[in-house]
């Protein structure tokens, strides 16, 4: 008794433990049944009835209520007795909808569930229609595909099935859009019969047989553009690379092409071996996108390939350009897939960072000249040296001064002593070309001269004039600050002077009339007496040289070299303030390189000169040839 | 009275189970469980028009048919009183019945055809009761809760099931809005 109790017990216990395991949340609970006429699955359109019938306890239902998808009806009910009502639709045209009917049952607030049903509408099936079979080239397997016709709404079912020719031996093989057979798993032979079976409630169909030979419907493998490019030619040629990994021996190709913005495509059909990567050319309009697509199929088979990816390619916008295949980035997308060609983006990337480099140039270039001319303005001694520097380096025609040929009083005293002239201007000519600035300073006014410099020439002018063109001894004046000091040299006669320049005594380097060197020793303006040799000084030809020498320490002052101003450059003043008495220092050789490159400078004949004033240049030649005749 | 003493301990079997901490209990975020509770009434009652247009029918039998959907009853300490003595037993209920609603609103009743919105109110109803649950998790992972029972349902039943469903989970969840109200006024440190 008590084992008796202990079980009652331990079952009522596992009854409330687990009574939540078992519940009515879930389910549903029907009183009475409903159906449907024709059929609760039905072809779409059809009228249909649904009925409905109570069975409540301790009710006898006032009214039954159908709910269409949790809608209650409004019409079309109709009762059939007492527990059973109907109601119906017409076309019925939806493929799913759900039904439960309620019943109103006296004495309860509530309506009662009696039950529900699904109803579902659709098509049989069409007879599946363009049924293709494949091998695609190295996947050892055949697919079949078709069109099902128009949806069914219902759930259909496909098969294929395949009947050897040879053997007459069938496979079925179940599919829902296409199916994928291993062609080992082919029943034997090489041909066949193929049909599909479409299937579903309301009906089946089956498509008409296709003979398949497993030879003639091998599809080549894919073929992919791999390249395009614009080639340079008298007309400009857009050639495409493409290639396929066929094995096949006979393909016929097509590649078709247009521009992207264009609907219309161009379709180039060959034959090819497939034994090599092939190209096609076309003539395409410069400056536009053109996409390219390639198929291929084995000559005289039924199936093509399906069109490659679109390869998309841009020609250049000017003719003359020949786009190098490494050039073209071929850039699968990975979203769309598309293969792009960006022809131009090179040149671009390439024109962007050379427009950054130039940009980056001037604006560093502008910066430092900025800082140094600061630099010089404010720094006194710095641009003294950079005045220095600046003169070493300019060439010499830009420190000639150039004689104001009107106004000259050596030409009025050429003019006006003509023998003078006839006798040396054939030599004259020969020599260095500021010929005309030296005569013209010899003879400036007695009271702008030196001392010491206008008594030299009046006392020995006579003898000067004789041999001033028969032997010439120069002075070379160096740079103080270099260290160079005064030396002389002397010419050597006759027009040969510049070429001989290895018979010249190193003692006496030739002095040339390059300012280089001399322009920049203002010593020499102020100090015209220094260390010649008493040849030299008797020279004429030294003292036209130094008459020119002193021009070239005056260019840009504007001012006759021995007057004193007080707004002279610093330079001038200081050299100024030089005691007169103070000691030069001892002269310094020059290699004979140097001499030899001075004499070369020499032989350049001013009329030569681009930057010389020609008119000016012309105009005294012609007063010389005149003053010669 | 062997049996008795015998059927006492199973029936205070489950209540032993409940008498394991729900995590943080004492340091309940009671604010935090406030809010969630009073958007799931929201999203309770919103999701309710959606999924049918009429209260469920009654049904023969409900009446003597066991429920098994978890209810805050009286002896579950979600009482002012029993929450101001020991918040657990009331804490584990509520835990126990969102776990139980939870499972129902993942299931095909609520997933399968006809089809609701997935990002729809009941969608975010789900969440929500996933979120709460969360809160309340207990440190004993293991510990027993409510599972429904689920079979395969027709579409038909679909529609009337959720009604039913969201209707037990309107008053499930007004019932545990009140408790964190509460909890969140007197009981939060």
């Amino acid at each position: 008794m008590n084992q008796v109790a202990i079980q009652l017990d331990v079952s009522v216990a596992l009854y409330v433990l687990f009574s939540w395991c078992h519940g009515g949340i879930t389910k549903i609970n029907c009183s009475g049944n409903i159906w449907v006429e024709p059929a609760t699955v039905f072809k779409m359109g059809t009228n249909i009835s649904v009925y409905c019938r109570a069975a409540i306890k301790n009710c006898q239902p006032r009214k039954l209520h159908f709910y269409i998808n949790g809608i209650r009806e409004q019409s079309h009910t109709s009762r059939i007795n007492e527990t059973t009502a109907c109601q119906r639709y017409k076309n019925f045209l939806e493929p799913r909808a759900s039904v439960y009917c309620t019943a109103e049952c006296p004495g309860r607030l509530k309506e009662t569930l009696v039950c529900g049903q699904d109803l579902s509408s659709g098509y049989p099936p069409d007879a599946p229609e363009e049924v293709t079979c494949v091998v695609r080239e190295h996947s050892g397997r055949m697919t079949c595909s078709w069109t099902a016709g128009r949806p069914t709404h219902l759930d259909t079912e496909f098969e294929v099935r395949v009947q050897s020719l040879e053997t007459g031996e069938e496979q079925r093989y179940l599919a829902s859009s296409y199916v994928d057979i291993s062609t080992d798993a082919l029943p034997a032979g090489r041909k066949y019969w193929v049909r599909v079976h479409a299937a579903n409630v309301l009906g089946m169909e089956e498509s008409k047989p296709l003979h398949v030979h497993l030879d003639d419907i091998v599809i080549p493998a894919a073929s992919v553009i791999s390249g395009a490019e614009t080639l340079n030619a008298t007309a400009p040629r857009t050639v495409v690379h493409w290639k396929s990994e066929t094995a096949l021996e006979a393909v016929s190709c097509e590649l078709r092409h247009k521009a992207s913005d264009n609907h219309t495509w161009t379709v180039t059909e060959f034959d090819t071996n497939i034994t090599y990567a092939h190209r096609s050319e076309f003539f395409l309009e410069p400056d536009v996108s053109y996409v390219f697509q390639v198929r291929c199929r084995g000559t005289g088979k039924r199936y093509w390939q399906p069109w490659s990816a679109p390869f998309y390619h841009k020609t250049p916008a000017t003719v003359p350009q020949v786009t190098p295949k490494s050039l073209q980035r071929d850039a699968r997308d990975s979203d769309s897939g598309l293969l792009v060609a960006s022809v131009l983006q090179s040149h671009l990337t390439s024109d962007n960072r050379q427009d950054v480099g130039l940009l980056s140039g001037m604006l560093f270039f502008a910066i430092m000249l900025s800082i140094l001319s600061l630099i010089g303005i404010f720094n006194r001694s710095l641009r003294t040296g950079i005045k220095r520097k600046i003169l070493l380096l300019i060439p010499r025609w830009l420190r000639e001064q150039i004689p104001n040929m009107e106004n000259s009083n050596v030409v009025k005293m050429l003019q006006g002593k003509n023998e003078f002239v006839n006798n040396n201007c054939s030599e004259q000519v020969l020599y260095v070309d500021p010929v005309i600035t030296e005569i013209r300073e010899i003879f400036l006014p007695e009271e702008q001269k030196p001392e010491d410099y206008r008594k030299e020439v009046n006392t020995e002018a006579q003898d000067l004039r004789a041999s001033v063109f028969t032997k010439s001894t120069v002075v070379y004046v160096p740079d103080l600050g270099a260290g160079y000091k005064p030396q002389s040299s002397n010419f050597l006669p006759g027009g040969n002077h510049v070429s001989s320049t290895d018979e010249i005594d190193p003692s006496t380097p030739q002095p040339t009339v390059d300012s280089l060197d001399l322009g920049k020793n203002p010593r020499f303006k102020n100090y015209p007496q220094f260390s010649f040799s008493v040849s030299s000084m008797n020279s004429l030809s030294n003292t036209l040289i130094l008459e020119e020498l002193s021009l070239i320490l005056n260019q840009g002052e504007c001012r006759p070299p021995d007057v004193q101003n007080s707004d002279e450059d610093e330079s001038t003043v200081l050299l100024e303030s030089d005691s007169p008495s103070e000691t030069l220092p001892n002269q310094t050789l020059l290699p004979d390189e140097f001499i030899s490159c001075l004499g070369i400078m020499n032989e350049e004949l001013p009329s030569i000169n681009p930057y010389f004033p020609q008119n000016i240049l012309e105009s005294h030649f012609s007063r010389i040839s005149l003053l010669k005749k | 009275m062997l049996g008795s003493t015998a059927v006492m301990l199973l029936l205070l079997l489950p209540w032993i189970a409940q008498g394991r901490a729900v995590a943080g209990s004492n340091n309940a975020a009671w604010a935090q469980c406030q809010q969630l509770s009073q958007k799931l009434c929201t999203l309770a009652w919103s999701a309710h028009p959606l999924v049918g247009h009429v209260d469920p029918p009654r049904e023969e039998g409900d009446e003597e048919t066991a429920d098994d959907v978890p209810h805050i009853q009286c002896g579950d300490g979600c009482d002012p009183q029993g929450l101001k003595d020991n918040s657990q037993f009331c804490l584990q209920r509520i835990y126990q019945g969102l776990i139980f609603y939870q499972k129902l609103l993942g299931s095909d009743i609520f997933t399968g055809e006809p089809s609701l919105l997935p990002d729809g109110p009941v969608g975010q109803l789900h969440a929500s009761l996933l979120g709460l649950s969360q809160l309340l998790q207990p440190e004993d992972h293991q510990q027993e809760t409510q599972t429904p029972s689920l079979s395969p349902s027709q579409p038909w039943q679909r529609l009337l099931l959720r009604i039913k469903i969201l209707r037990s989970l309107q008053a499930f969840v007004a019932v545990a809005a009140r408790v964190f109200a509460h909890g969140a006024t007197t009981l939060s440190p």
